[in-house]
């Protein structure tokens, strides 16, 4: 039954994380809007892609949290440390998003890319906690 | 756990991963930057994020 369980989550990351980085490199090179920024195109793309990405995650901890308690009493824990940490992180590159927006200067750009890796980590996390999933169960 | 309740589980799951899919794509489909509305749309849904005010973004204390 946990290997049943581990299955399941680690699919549902899986699949997440995948689909994301596939969507995420292919529009890399897709052509932006004239007059927009690309920098900035990619820095909302990775707000929501990773609100979205981590809110799954949320839900179905919450939703399935006494079987995965059984598995691991980790997975809570990085659900909870998400749970504070990301929506700091994402309002964070959304002032920086908004600031180069509105005055695109070097070092608004430095900031904007220092929260989208940040942001970009946050996103990896959740594929970290696949891999801790599974090894769990192995 | 009954056959049942994982079949449950496994139906949950493939909803969450399909909704989760649509909404993705539908993000990085745009290659443009957003509206002011489209701006307000996610800074409000952060924001109900961050205030705990959806149930699943809130720190629960451990269970004894």
């Amino acid at each position: 039954m946990k290997r049943t369980l581990a299955l399941f989550i680690a699919l549902w990351l899986a699949l997440g994380a995948g689909i994301s980085t596939v969507i995420v490199q292919s529009t890399g090179c897709a052509m932006v809007q004239p007059g927009n920024s690309a920098l900035v195109v990619r820095a909302e793309q990775t707000a929501k892609i990773s609100f979205t990405l981590i809110d799954g995650f949320l839900a179905y901890e919450k939703a399935h949290r006494d079987e995965l308690l059984k598995l691991s009493p980790d997975i809570k824990k990085s659900a909870d440390a998400l749970r504070v940490e990301a929506p700091k992180a994402i309002e964070a590159l959304r002032v920086a998003t908004k600031a180069y927006k509105s005055n695109r200067t070097p070092a608004n750009e430095v900031t904007l890319s220092t929260w989208l890796a940040v942001v970009d980590a946050l996103s990896a996390r959740v594929g970290e906690l696949t891999l801790k999933t599974k090894a769990i169960n192995v | 756990m009954t056959t049942n309740a994982i079949a449950l589980m496994l139906l949950s799951l493939a909803s969450t991963i399909i909704d989760r899919a649509l909404k993705i794509r539908e993000a990085a489909g745009q290659s443009k930057e957003w509206t002011a509305d489209e701006e307000q749309t996610f800074d409000d849904q952060l924001k109900s994020a961050r205030e705990g005010t959806l149930p699943h973004w809130k720190v629960e204390p451990d269970a004894p």
